[in-house]
């Protein structure tokens, strides 16, 4: 009898172990993904703060293009939005609209030399670059991390543990490269 | 990733417990020939000893040194911020936890390295040729390279290889010098015990002394080669570009009579110093053992591999496997499966810079971080004073206005910063006493207005130390390094 | 710090104009230009070591003239002959490292160049950056 009591005692403490285990190993691998989405996160915030510097020193060469400035000014209000609701899938479709008009916008900088020299203008094009770069280094990061995490929660026995204590899936953080797509327009 | 890093443990471990039985038999014998036949005893612990310390000096100070011997100055983000955020780039890109530091090197050679045991106290080196004459896609191809070492634990390795390596070296230099001189002389105790002791064991502790340092090169070399492949392979990942690498080799080798030169440097700076540091030129080796630098066969497996429009390790694999006749052996499979192939990137379109613009960049920054004093006049004259010179009053051989370091507290500067402070003071205490002005204005905070907006400029704090502005500085408030006060800059309209 | 040739303790100070830099001693207003900053001006690094290497050189007993380090080398630089309206001697390193004028020489030179000759741009720079030094 006691024996039966230890060894019923034994497994309960072992199954406790692996579930709590387990349970752990769940928490660690969400903050990872956590953490690699604020790492997009801050260079998502870099990127809205730099754009209205960059019209504002746009604006003062290019003068004829206020419908593509508005367009990027336009884009990045959205972006803050959809920034401030936390839902991945519409951050990224607002974050590849903005990047799309960016990608527009620069190219038209090619048609102002003296903007294209403007000391002001590289260092922002420079900071505005390496965030592009950022954003797209720690999307491939955190996207690593999400799949990790997710394929987790879908493979036994862990399933049995994300369900019971409501662990969800992440969604994958996916900008829409615009910039490859568009072809630049040529004018006789 | 991480099986990678493994691997490449597990054949270090093998070739550092290698070349370890090189020096424990070295150290043996020559312990053994001094004193036959149980010299050894203290032979074996004297080398082990050696090792140890330079080890121990290598692991806890070996960044620092190699820093110090290569007159490398460290920048930070408002120095050169295209530098910074390319590293940075690359250690999101590497999810390294911390970023490394970066130095400039004032060498118009191209070449880069990196240092650091633990990747958490690592640091990357470039030298000014490097930023002078690469562009931005290229310097970050480079830049990746060195966080490939970083990352694959390289720097680990060759530092330890490269200390046992140099323990090697100065053992049997050092025996094999006392030799000749005892033996020159016929005087000397070595000299007298050789006949009796043991000839076999005389001859035979020569030859393996005189052959030591180079099997310990050999299996030194024989890694390294291919972690400059590995490292290549991780910057290619990490860039997701790499043409960028490929021309930046190519600039570099196109410009290989600096690198002798560089070479020189090197060479003793390795025997010395037994640390990491690594021709990124010559592959791997700093003694001559390759003839041929594979530069060119780097290039074109780069070249391939950007031609295939996408990136990944495995990708890299093949061709490299393509290049070099079936050998597949660079990456373990597991290494391979666990990235997927991502397209190849965009080229970088800004660099609109001129070369001209760029070069006096990195030289005004090289200036800077050797405490230059920047003068600039209202003509357009720039005035660059070396901080040796003890003029202090310059008159500008253009247009004739005297110029002086500008000193914030001083006398002479209040009487500018009135001008501006005043109306605030006035504005807010309307109808104030001036002696209340006055006060205001002796506790107020300490103020600088810069003369232009994209030059370097420099004054002088209150406490007498000299404070640099970058063209890059666009702060509000920056701190005085010597005695901590706040000063807030003010810039032109 | 680069020293002056000529008054060996001085340092010299860098002036910069238009992204180009010569160095300028404050005590003999003695000018060095490096190599490196006449390939800036003239943009060419081919034709900047051909204008460097046309002057012919002579010896300096002849002209009794002291001999000068090469403040990047330091080691003794040649005296060449620059043909302007007037010949001017000046100091060249030998191992290409720039051009040291004196204060009187280059005053003399800038006064007496042809407008069209191939270092005509550099003579227009150092006309330019050392205005109110010539007037003196």
């Amino acid at each position: 009898m006691l024996l039966f009591v230890l060894i019923l005692l034994g497994l309960i403490v072992g199954a406790v172990v692996i579930v709590v285990g387990m349970y752990n190993g769940l928490v660690v691998l969400r903050n990872r993904v956590k953490n690699s989405w604020s790492q997009i996160d801050v260079q998502l915030k870099r990127r809205h703060d730099l754009i209205p510097n960059l019209v504002s020193t746009v604006k003062g060469y290019a003068t004829h293009e206020k419908e593509t400035l508005e367009n990027v000014t336009m884009a990045r209000a959205q972006a803050m939005n959809a920034n401030a609701g936390k839902d991945v899938k519409n951050i990224g479709a607002a974050e590849s609209e903005l990047s799309g008009s960016l990608a527009k916008l620069l190219m038209t900088v090619e048609n102002y030399p003296d903007l294209k020299a403007n000391e002001n203008f590289m260092a922002l094009q420079e900071e505005l670059t390496s965030t592009e770069n950022k954003i797209a280094f720690s999307r491939q990061a955190y996207n690593d991390d999400v799949m990790f995490y997710n394929n987790k929660i879908e493979v036994f026995p862990s399933n049995f543990i994300a369900t019971s204590f409501n662990f969800k899936a992440s969604e994958f953080f996916e900008i829409e490269n615009k910039e490859e797509k568009i072809v630049p327009e040529v004018k006789f | 990733m991480w099986e990678l890093i493994a691997q490449n443990r597990r054949k270090s471990i093998i070739i550092l417990i290698a070349m370890l039985m090189i020096l424990v038999v070295l150290g043996g014998l020559i312990g053994a020939y001094i004193s036959y036949p149980d010299g050894w005893i203290y032979g074996v612990p004297g080398a082990i000893l050696i090792w140890l310390i330079m080890a121990l000096v290598a692991y806890n100070a070996g960044d620092k040194i190699i820093l110090n011997v290569s007159h490398a100055t460290q920048v930070s983000k408002d120095m050169y911020p295209r530098l910074y955020n390319i590293v940075e780039e690359m250690k999101i890109a590497a999810s390294l936890p911390h970023m490394p530091e970066i130095y400039i090197m004032n060498d118009s050679a191209m070449n880069a390295f990196a240092t650091g045991v633990k990747p958490e106290r690592s640091a990357i080196v470039v030298t000014a040729g490097l930023i002078e004459n690469l562009s931005r896609d290229e310097l970050q191809g480079v830049i990746a390279h060195e966080m490939g070492h970083i990352i694959n634990r390289d720097v680990a390795f060759m530092t330890f290889a490269g200390v046992l390596m140099g323990s090697i070296n100065i053992i049997s230099h050092t025996f094999l010098r006392a030799i000749f001189f005892t033996s020159v002389s016929r005087r000397g105790k070595l000299g007298g015990k050789m006949g009796k002791s043991n000839p076999m064991l005389f001859l035979f502790t020569l030859v393996f002394t005189i052959i030591a340092p180079i099997l310990a090169s050999l299996f030194y070399f024989a890694i390294s080669r291919k972690r400059e492949y590995l490292a290549d392979a991780t910057a290619a990942r990490l860039t997701r570009y790499p043409e960028g690498l490929a021309s930046a080799l190519e600039k570099i080798t196109s410009t290989a009579g600096d690198v002798a030169y560089y070479n020189k440097i090197t060479a003793p700076m390795f025997i010395i110093n037994p640390l990491y540091s690594r021709d990124l030129t010559s592959g791997s080796s700093t003694v001559n053992f390759s003839t041929h630098p594979p530069t060119h066969e780097r290039i074109r497996i780069l070249r391939t591999l950007h031609g295939k429009g996408h990136v990944s390790m495995r990708e890299y694999q093949s061709v490299y496997a393509n290049h070099r006749k079936g050998d597949s052996s660079l990456i373990p499979d597991s290494g391979l499966k666990d990235n997927t192939p991502t397209s190849i990137r965009q080229p970088f379109a800004g660099d609109t810079q001129s070369h001209k613009k760029t070069l006096r960049e990195v030289g005004d920054l090289l200036m800077a971080a050797n405490g230059f004093y920047f003068l600039p006049c209202s003509c357009g004259l720039n005035i660059k004073v070396p901080p040796e010179m003890e003029k202090k009053h310059i008159q500008c051989p253009r247009c004739g206005t005297a110029l002086t370091v500008p000193s914030i507290g001083s006398q002479q500067n209040f009487s500018q910063n009135q001008m501006s402070q005043l109306g605030a003071i006035v504005g807010a205490v309307a109808g104030g006493t001036a002696t209340a002005a006055t006060t205001a204005l002796n506790t107020g905070p300490l103020s600088f207005t810069k003369k232009s907006a994209d030059r370097w400029e420099t004054f002088t704090c209150s406490c007498g130390s000299p404070i640099q502005l970058s063209p890059l500085f666009k702060a509000r408030q920056i701190r005085c390094k010597s005695c901590r006060k706040k000063i807030t800059i003010n810039y032109p309209e | 710090m680069l020293h002056c040739p000529v008054c060996k303790k001085e340092g010299l100070v860098v002036l910069e104009f238009d992204d180009i830099e010569i160095d300028y001693c404050l005590t003999c207003k003695g000018i060095w230009l490096d190599a490196g900053e006449m390939d800036l001006m003239i943009g060419n690094a081919e034709q900047a070591k051909q204008i460097l290497e046309s002057f012919e050189s002579v010896s300096a007993k002849s002209i009794n003239e002291k001999e000068r380090p090469c403040p990047i080398c330091d080691k003794k630089m040649e005296k060449i002959v620059i043909h302007t309206v007037e010949d001017q001697i000046v100091d060249r390193c030998r191992d290409g490292h720039g051009i040291w004028f004196d204060h009187g020489e280059l005053h003399s030179i800038l006064d007496n160049a042809k407008k069209d000759g191939e270092a005509s741009a550099i003579v227009s720079f150092l006309k330019d950056i050392l205005e109110r030094d010539l007037q003196k």
